[in-house]
């Protein structure tokens, strides 16, 4: 698998399971969404799961093999359950109904490719420093079966270690072990072209509520966000100096990923706060950021308590606070769990 | 503020560091004055109240200042301007302008305005520029990784190699032993080859070691008595370090070589 055609398989694959997931909860929902909206949650659902089933198993100091199963375990169940679903929902009679998508579609498309394909191709040598932690704990956890365990630089044993871990290593080998792919792989290809593919996705969605709808401003911002991205590639510690050199490691996914979704999740509710549905979807933002990124239990969590803070005093709804309380409680949890246990 | 000891130089530098030219903010700035004066109260809400929130704490040295000084975050702090969309808003904003001209020329102008833009307040691309390998590697950690392989009949075989290879030979294959522990190589991380001082050496053995994967030539009686203590396997030369003369004071056997590599058996008593 480690070849482009097994990057194209395992991202087809992971895009396949976004969807599903994200489709099936806004049916939950009784909510039309579009395609890549229903993406977007797809995958934050996706994260959300593997990050509440790794925290216990890597606290546990159980081998690695056990996160695989249950992971694979859960995942099966879950997608299983969105297929049963939308057969007897009809749901798949309707995406046999497939439309040939529309121009502005089109242009979005092309706009992701040319993205991917300058990321993959841009010659910029990956940091070694970080990566070696994130990818060589990936590599080592898959040699020898345990998480956290050996040095990832040195390879020597160090037993359970005082440090602050985040669960991105532990995707990275977990998805290499499901796709039989080499952690190298996985992280500077697989999850790379993700995380610009889920980049565009959210600065596109943003830019599309923000305009009530407007396709041609959304492609607009996505295109004008590409290029000052792309040109601000050597401004380090940027979002987009993470984003084409440093793709490897969990602070890049906060910079590029995570933050702008909470950003997209506070769009939403400024929107409409009523229900629990746009409470939910942040929630699980800020548990996949918080738990996937060690940076994000402080940056994320700073930046959602002043946008829940700044919804509370526009709205002057003081009953929301408790709304902000109850979907910022598990993060809070995951995020205590990973700096005191 | 200087007398209470808060250096606020720190916040100045960070600010002007991670915006460079700053024209990116101004943007971002203009767009929240904008915002500002609008009824939208979605926008309001999301971009103008958030950074007037951020002002008064994420952005405010008398708040995080101390925080700071607990925390042992300062080389982090930048991370924080993460929190600010002004890529998002500006890019948003520009976009709104390029779709509000309703004739083609002055769209048309519009456009050539936000491709200057992008430019002057951006640096400048990388050219396109194909990978050695799917690892997206360099070539020279693969072909080391199999000559050691090849040479090796030990699970876990342990290595000295130089600091181009270290931070990458376990990312590819998690096998290898370093004989250099992370806090040894550590000790010179920041430091050029050329400013490290020899008779630092002496202090300890992980030192020592640490400069002599740097390509320091230290006293070879103390490699040789790492090759014994740490049981190190083989040693990975990178050709643009050490004299024949020094190697040949080491207890080690050539054994293969690639480009820029030579691999070396270490010899034990």
């Amino acid at each position: 698998m480690d070849s482009v055609l097994g990057v194209v398989i395992a991202f087809a694959v992971l895009g396949i399971c976004f969807f599903l997931l994200g489709h099936c909860f806004c049916a939950l929902f009784q909510r039309e969404e579009g395609i890549v909206f229903q993406m977007l949650l797809g995958a934050v659902l996706f994260l959300a799961v593997f990050s509440v089933i790794e925290l216990p198993v890597e606290k546990l100091n159980l081998p690695f093999h056990v996160l695989v199963i249950v992971e694979s375990l859960a995942f099966l169940l879950l997608l299983g359950a969105c297929v049963v679903y939308c057969v007897r929902s009809g749901e798949i009679g309707a995406i046999k109904k497939w439309k040939a998508p529309d121009t502005m579609t089109i242009v979005f498309l092309v706009l992701i490719a040319l993205q991917v394909l300058y990321g993959m191709n841009n010659g910029i040598r990956i940091n070694g420093y970080d990566t070696s932690y994130y990818t060589g704990h990936a590599a080592t956890t898959l040699y020898t079966d345990t998480m956290y365990q050996y040095s990832a630089r040195s390879g020597e044993y160090t037993g359970m270690e005082a440090y602050v871990h985040d669960g991105y290593p532990m995707l990275i080998a977990f998805l290499s072990k499901v796709f039989f792919m080499h952690p190298l792989v996985m992280a500077n290809r697989v999850l790379a072209c993700m995380e610009i593919v889920l980049m565009n996705m959210v600065v596109y969605e943003i830019a599309y509520r923000l305009s009530a709808g407007k396709k041609r401003i959304a492609n607009w911002t996505t295109a004008i966000y590409a290029a000052m991205s792309i040109f601000c590639y050597e401004f380090e510690e940027g979002r987009a100096f993470y984003l084409w050199q440093r793709t490897a490691e969990s602070k890049s996914m906060l910079a590029n990923v995570y933050l702008p979704l909470a950003l997209l999740a506070m769009i939403l509710l400024a929107k409409e706060a009523q229900g629990i549905y746009h409470w939910l979807i942040l929630g699980l933002v800020a548990l996949v950021g918080v738990s996937l990124s060690i940076s994000g239990i402080f940056i994320l969590t700073a930046m959602i308590g002043s946008g829940l803070l700044a919804i509370l005093i526009c709205q002057r709804r003081w009953r929301y606070l408790f709304n902000s309380v109850l979907c910022m409680i598990p993060s809070m949890i995951v995020g205590m769990i990973r700096l005191f246990l | 503020m200087q007398e209470l000891g808060w250096n606020l130089e720190f916040y100045r530098t960070t600010f002007t560091n991670y915006w460079w030219y700053g024209l990116f903010f101004v943007i971002y700035l203009g767009g929240l004055l904008y915002i500002a004066q609008k009824k939208s109260s979605v926008m309001k809400q999301v971009f103008v109240w958030p950074f007037v929130i951020f002002l008064f704490t994420v952005f405010n040295p008398l708040v995080m200042e101390p925080i700071l000084e607990m925390t042992d975050w300062r080389d982090r702090y930048s991370r924080f301007f993460w929190m600010l969309p002004v890529e998002i808003l500006s890019a948003y904003i520009l976009a709104c302008l390029i779709e509000r001209q309703k004739r083609g020329e002055a769209r048309a102008v519009m456009v050539v305005f936000t491709v200057c833009l992008v430019f002057l307040c951006g640096g400048s691309a990388t050219e396109m520029e194909l990978d050695d390998n799917i690892y997206k590697i360099d070539d020279s950690v693969i072909e080391v990784a199999e000559m050691i392989e090849a040479a090796s009949n030990q699970e876990n075989p342990v290595v000295f190699y130089d600091e181009d290879l270290y931070y990458w030979m376990r990312q590819y294959d998690p096998s290898l032993i370093a004989a250099v522990k992370p806090a040894e190589m550590d000790i010179y991380r920041w430091i050029e080859r050329d400013n490290i001082d020899p008779d630092e050496q002496d202090e300890d053995e992980g030192t020592a070691l640490s400069m002599f994967v740097r390509g320091v030539e230290i006293e070879p009686e103390t490699v040789n008595r790492a090759i014994e203590n740490r049981n190190v396997d083989f040693f990975v030369r990178n050709t643009d370090f050490y004299t024949d003369e020094y190697l040949q004071q080491l207890n080690i056997v050539y054994v293969d070589e690639v480009e820029g590599y030579e691999l070396y058996r270490c010899a034990h008593n």
